[in-house]
């Protein structure tokens, strides 16, 4: 039996070193796909274009104008002259925030009680830059305003002084949380890439007849199918790994060999995956479509994009049978707070499982289709 | 060129579409089906945090002060700790993101009109997460002491708190509410809409794949009638799966479209004419369509997600902005938000509007030379 696999293996590593083509991309896009993607995505946001229409014209306008533009979130795009124009950058996404300071800003802030009013409009079609432009502009003014208000107490200090402690990430670098994740999800793209297609094209080149009449089971034809992509998988987490680690200075906190034991078993449970989508089409262009729709929604659901935590129930239970969302808390648990299988067994426990279901139902499915 | 000709290709493409049961439904009614699933997880109006609460103190005052910062939903108090916590363990369970220690004597301290110190522990791991509940629990705190602070003073609100001397009236246009849901579902058409182009790449590698492009060329076909046949069939599966998930959009979700049908459709079109121009090009490199998935979902798929400006703003260092201009669905984004939020009009979308067809127009062009040659 161990024979007939490591013929079937021979074939199948055969067939893709002498697809020059597909084992080059194999090799160089996780790599140029890492490096784009941590490079776009783990600056912190900076520098949202901001639009002034200054009514005012005094010191204490161009000291808040100052002051919006002191802040790291927000840049002073332009100084327009009228809301329209303002409200025209804002049409064409070449500002996100405008701020309008009425005529009689510095005479209301100077006259004791009087209360200026400024205008803050952001462009809401992207939601959580407007959320993060409008509180910056917030805090910029208000902390202007605390300091120009003629407050002649000076501020008296605080009663409560808050003590603020950063675990595992003292200088909160982005980086760091979101590279492992990439690593994951590169992981995860290679696998199903080269596991969904296997016995799809077999079918659709009609080649899988001659499979079948070989004295081969339909286990043994589906390990044959596996450990390619396996190890194929597992090189690419070892070279996204050390890149991760040496390249973007990624602390590894945890055990090396639990992380690479729970990756084996998530590469093990995603080729799962591709070889059940492999037994269901009919041909690769279904196959292949058919991962695309999977990876949309193991993507959303894998928690990077957005924290699982805040998802209605409904959903954190679609989530909890998506082994990317527990690889990704898993790398990242084992890589950034060094935890141990003590914690993570549920983690490992689900990816197990919901790989052994859907392996099994994929033999199964395969096993009509052969007979 | 004959255009009898090419349209017999379309049809034959046509044919082997809505043969295909799964194909049809992949092509078509997937990318209104995907918008459904992602808007729903995309939407995200609030973020909690998780806390774990040490209270040492066990005074009305800390009891106070924790009920404030919890008042509103932002925080939650998932555990109130009896003992000294293992906190890497309340962090690596996933259990809480901070925690909240008032010390012993908070109350004696904070009431003589000293600075009463109050430690917070926080998870950091997810930096932009954890910096933001920094400044949330710092501005509950400020707030609660300037609260308690004005009730034993007796005072009125205006002497007391800068805030109340500035006026800050803000708006948010086109999306009053600033819910996600509005923001998302547009972003996320330029995603979904990406189905038809794959399938067009796929379509092609496959005719390579299995001999059948090689019967293609005793036939009089030739190449730009037999690409703009293939080009005509799954332009129209694309602009008809996004008219459906336009219906999605705006029945399901509720999203206002503000924008004209015809500059939707146009728009739409002119989208799918780029993604397929990079499809047909990636088609006429690979050899097989595993390559041309592989090339597909890695360079253009998932960068997608992350570079496009679907969440974050595109990036401001040079290479990865460069390439977030050559992905269609960067400019796809600007295009679709502007029609149904802001509701502008083809003149005002102009830039990515041309930038797309500047894509499509080239790359199309680049495949038919490949093409021609190897039909010859």
């Amino acid at each position: 039996m161990l024979r007939r696999i490591r013929n079937l293996v021979r074939k199948e590593l055969i067939q893709l070193g002498r697809d020059w083509v597909l084992t080059a991309f194999i090799i160089t896009l996780p790599a140029l796909q890492l490096l784009l993607l941590a490079r776009s995505t783990t600056a912190s946001i900076t520098n949202l274009r901001v639009a002034v229409v200054d009514r005012d014209r005094s010191a204490a306008s161009r000291s808040a104008v100052e002051a919006l533009g002191n802040r790291e979130q927000l840049e002073i795009h332009s100084l327009t002259a009228t809301i329209d124009e303002a409200g025209r950058l804002l049409d064409r996404g070449e500002a996100i925030l405008a701020v309008v300071i009425p005529e009689d800003f510095s005479e209301t802030l100077t006259r004791p009680g009087g209360t200026p009013s400024v205008q803050v409009i952001t462009d809401g079609s992207n939601d959580l830059m407007a959320g993060i432009a409008l509180s910056a502009a917030r805090e910029a003014l208000t902390s202007l305003v605390r300091q120009e208000a003629l407050n002649p107490a000076g501020g008296s200090p605080s009663l409560i002084d808050l003590r603020a402690t950063v675990r595992f990430n003292p200088a909160l670098d982005v980086k760091i949380f979101t590279v492992p994740a990439q690593v994951g999800f590169i992981v995860y793209q290679v696998t199903l890439a080269v596991a969904s297609i296997g016995l799809a094209r077999e079918r659709e080149l009609g080649t899988l007849e001659q499979l079948i009449v070989m004295p081969l089971t339909r286990w043994e034809l589906v390990v044959g199918k596996a450990v390619p992509a396996l190890i194929v998988g597992m090189i690419n987490f070892l070279a996204m790994w050390a890149m991760a680690v040496w390249g973007f200075g990624v602390p590894m906190r945890g055990s090396p060999w639990l992380l690479l034991a729970l990756t084996l078993l998530f590469v093990a449970a995603e080729i799962g995956y591709g070889i059940f989508i492999s037994s269901i089409a009919h041909t690769q262009q279904q196959a292949i479509l058919l991962v695309f729709v999977l990876a949309m929604v193991d993507m959303a659901f894998s928690g990077y994009l957005v924290p699982i935590k805040n998802l209605p129930a409904g959903l954190r239970m679609v989530a909890r049978v998506v082994p990317l969302h527990h690889y990704l808390t898993v790398i990242r648990n084992v890589m950034l707070r060094g935890a141990g299988l003590d914690v993570l067994w549920p983690h490992a426990l689900a990816v197990f499982v919901v790989g052994a279901l859907v392996t099994a139902f994929a033999v199964r499915n395969l096993s009509g289709r052969l007979d | 060129m004959s255009i009898h000709r090419l349209l017999v290709v379309a049809r034959k493409e046509f044919y082997h579409i809505t043969r295909d049961l799964r194909l049809l439904f992949l092509v078509t009614v997937a990318p209104a089906f995907l918008l459904l699933t992602l808007a729903y997880v995309f939407a995200l109006d609030v973020e909690r945090v998780d806390l774990a609460v040490r209270d040492l103190d066990q005074t009305p005052l800390s009891r106070d002060l924790i009920s404030h910062v919890t008042a509103d939903g932002d925080f939650t108090v998932v555990a109130g700790l009896q003992e000294r916590p293992a906190v890497e363990r309340l962090f690596t369970t996933g259990v809480a993101d901070m925690v909240l220690v008032i010390p012993r004597g908070f109350s004696r301290t904070a009431l003589s009109g000293e600075s009463a110190q109050v430690h917070c522990i926080v998870d950091g791991v997810d930096a932009l997460a954890a910096s933001q509940s920094l400044g949330l629990l710092e501005s509950r705190v400020q707030a609660f002491v300037a609260k308690t602070a004005r009730s034993r003073a007796g005072l009125g609100a205006e002497s007391m708190t800068a805030a109340a001397v500035l006026k800050i009236e803000e708006r948010a246009w086109y999306n009053q509410a600033l819910k996600s849901l509005v923001s998302m579902v547009p972003g996320l058409m330029a995603i979904i809409l990406c189905m038809p182009a794959l399938a067009l790449a796929l379509a092609l590698a496959r005719e390579k794949e299995l001999g059948s492009f090689e019967s293609l060329i005793v036939t009089p076909v030739r190449g730009i009638e037999y690409l703009l046949g293939k080009l005509v069939a799954y332009e129209i599966g694309g602009v008809a799966s996004a008219v459906l998930a336009l219906l999605v959009a705006t029945l399901w979700f509720q999203v206002p479209y503000r924008g004209t049908l015809s500059d939707f459709l146009l728009l739409t079109a002119d989208y799918v004419l780029a993604s397929m121009g990079i499809s047909l090009v990636v088609a006429s490199v690979v050899r097989n369509q595993q390559t041309a998935m592989f090339l597909i979902l890695m360079i253009f798929f998932v960068p997608s997600f992350f570079i496009a400006g679907l969440i974050r703003p595109v990036a401001e260092e040079p290479i990865p902005r460069a390439v977030a201009y050559a992905l269609p669905s960067t400019h796809f984004i600007t295009i679709s938000r502007g029609l149904f939020l802001k509701g502008l009009d083809l003149a005002a979308l102009e830039a990515p509007a041309l930038a797309l067809l500047g894509t499509g127009v080239t790359c199309q062009t680049i495949s038919l030379l490949l093409f021609d040659k190897k039909l010859r």
